[in-house]
């Protein structure tokens, strides 16, 4: 298995690309610090808003916020810096974690008005089921929601700016068409959120559509009416995910009260669902064979606050890779499922090329917590 | 008529779904198993499974991943990737593959084919061609270059009489363009064999699907648009359907 030889992420990522032994993202990396001229991105972010702006008795942009450091840096950001009016859009998460009702009342604390989309769960749930059993994330319905929900309220109210955060195809990596837009729209949800399965699919697991409203991006026709633009705002200014931490943390904003979260090296990311961190991480490991702490030591040896040995020791002593139990039985419970029919799903999903098996049965070798045991691992 | 039928095709590197631009630039899409998963939700008719890196890494296709797949597939499964014995096909039927798809081994050694058509049963055996267009014409395409002492329709003509069940038509240059298939090139083989021919290559939308349908192909492999667009196998199915061409 290829890892990049500046981070250290594989090139079993999907969306990932190698040139010359290096990830995308690497490079992208070296153009953001060097090479793109951010004060002319800066001009160019002033032009646009200009012509949005209000004089703050309407809203004049959205924020899509789940309440993370990187929306509430955004919402407070665009208010304070750059003079706009947000109105911040939260899509309701699987299961909302404490935490996370917490920070999205710091956001409203801050002065902000908030709307809460939160799909009917009887639906909503055999979504997760499908995630679960079908996909392979048990978070499915919350990736599209949150890019569709702000995109609804916009069509609704009549709000036609959007501010996203960064574009994850420069920040982590993805097909150089998608690395330098600077604007994200349906065909970006269906290439990138939605791990191949559509809208229409689920009708062939009878989720009628019209249960599921909150999830289905409003049609060419609404969005052009209102003008819809959304615009990231990691493409006009450069982004930082320690900035965005820091300013929240001194704000009064909350990183997770018991550490980093299972699978995860820091304590600050994926707060707000009970599934997201730990399990949908999981998942990503067990097809992909790396997991959150990859992604966010990758994120510190980008910034240059890492060197990628210090970083291969820190991946060596995270949580990365082992069963994230503390949340699971809720899934369990939630989805009516038994912990065979729970762990028979995962080991499905396991990618049998990345993990030890045995080579007369294809079963996969276990330690004795019940963890898998990797194949690779970057030297 | 026969049903025309419209299958999806999976590419993999040995770890990962991937998609290829010209066989060249890729685009890596994931887990094998979500993928199956979506398709056998979508109902489709058959499924095309190619490791494009086995042969190149002198390995092939990883049986368990086949077998994982083959477990709770619906579809009739056809396997490819570095398959160079009989040995190599019946361990893959064994693990679930329905068919096989040949295409290096067989340019390697002929004979193979009709081999493998003993044993197993023409039924079984794709034989997979690659396909470049330059200059109005089409050339077999084989470990990265033009085989220029190996004329097209000879080799298809030879396919079949060694015994070949199916042709797969893989039409490089327009590999994940999704910028139109080549109607003349599925015409062309199509008409000149009477085995079943799967064309593939650059399909840019259900119509698209629907105009190589007319020809006498059997069926049209797509892969791009299902994975990067809104358009389902059933779109393509209506489309044909909207022509008047059986499909289910």
């Amino acid at each position: 298995m290829q890892y990049c030889n500046k981070c250290i992420m594989p090139a079993t990522r999907p969306e990932q690309v190698f040139t010359d032994g290096i990830c995308d993202a690497c490079h992208s990396a070296v153009d953001k610090h060097d090479k793109i001229d951010w004060d002319q991105r800066s001009v160019e972010f002033e032009e646009i808003l200009s012509k949005y702006r209000g004089d703050g008795s309407r809203y004049d942009c959205i924020i899509p916020v789940s309440g993370g450091k990187d929306s509430c840096y955004q919402a407070i950001t665009m208010r304070d810096k750059y003079g706009m009016t947000p109105l911040c859009v939260t899509h309701t998460p699987c299961d909302l974690t404490e935490v996370g009702l917490k920070n999205l009342n710091f956001l409203r604390d801050q002065g902000f008005d908030l709307i809460q989309i939160s799909g009917n769960r009887k639906s909503y749930k055999e979504l997760v089921r499908i995630g679960f059993f079908k996909l392979g994330d048990c978070c499915w319905p919350e990736h599209i929601g949150i890019f569709t929900a702000p995109v609804r309220i916009a069509v609704n109210y009549k709000i036609p700016l959007l501010i996203w955060g960064e574009n994850s195809q420069f920040e982590y990596g993805g097909p150089a068409a998608k690395k330098e837009n600077n604007f994200l729209d349906r065909n970006w949800l269906e290439q990138f959120q939605m791990s191949g399965h559509r809208l229409s699919d689920v009708v062939h697991d009878g989720v009628e559509l019209n249960s599921i409203k909150t999830l289905l991006y409003p049609d060419d026709e609404e969005v052009n009416e209102v003008g819809v633009t959304g615009l990231f705002l990691g493409y006009f200014e450069k982004w930082d995910s320690k900035r965005n931490t820091d300013m929240c943390c001194s704000m009064g904003w909350n990183k997770n009260p018991d550490g980093p979260v299972e699978g995860a090296y820091n304590d600050f990311e994926n707060l707000d669902c009970k599934w997201i961190g730990g399990l949908h991480d999981y998942m990503k490991f067990i097809k992909y064979g790396y997991g959150r702490a990859t992604d966010q030591l990758c994120i510190e040896i980008r910034a240059g606050r890492m060197t990628r040995e210090e970083a291969v020791i820190a991946l060596r002593n995270s949580s990365e890779g082992q069963v994230p139990w503390k949340y699971i039985p809720d899934l369990m419970e939630y989805l009516n499922i038994t912990k065979e029919e729970f762990t028979g799903n995962l080991d499905r999903f396991t990618n049998k090329m990345i993990f030890e098996r045995d080579d007369e049965t294809g079963q996969l070798i276990k330690d004795e917590d019940g963890n898998l045991i990797r194949r690779f691992f970057p030297g | 008529m026969l049903r025309k039928r419209v299958i999806p095709i999976v590419l993999l590197d040995g770890f990962s779904v991937l998609k290829t631009v010209k066989f060249d630039v890729r685009r890596n899409l994931g887990s094998p198993v979500t993928v199956m998963r979506t398709y056998n939700t979508r109902n489709v008719d058959e499924l095309v499974l190619l490791d494009i890196d086995a042969s190149k890494q002198n390995r092939a296709i990883d049986k368990f991943t086949i077998q994982e797949i083959a477990q709770d597939c619906f579809m009739p499964l056809t396997v490819g990737g570095g398959i160079r014995s009989n040995d190599d096909i019946r361990e893959l039927l064994k693990r679930g593959a329905d068919k096989v798809a040949i295409n290096t081994q067989a340019l390697l050694k002929p004979a193979f084919i009709t081999e493998a058509a003993e044993e197993f049963g023409a039924q079984c055996i794709v034989v997979s061609i690659d396909v470049v267009e330059e200059d109005d014409k089409f050339y077999v395409y084989s470990n990265g270059t033009i085989q220029t002492e190996l004329n097209l329709l000879t080799w298809i003509k030879q396919v079949e009489a060694l015994g070949a069940g199916e042709i797969l038509i893989n039409n490089v240059t327009r590999d994940g363009s999704m910028e139109g298939a080549n109607v003349e090139l599925a015409d062309i083989v199509s008409k000149l064999v009477s085995i079943p021919v799967i064309y593939v290559g650059g399909v840019s939308s259900p119509e698209d699907a629907a105009a190589i349908a007319e020809t006498n192909v059997s069926a049209v492999g797509i892969a791009s648009i299902f994975h990067f667009t809104d358009a389902t196998p059933n779109d393509c199915r209506m489309a044909m359907k909207n022509k008047g061409i059986p499909a289910r």
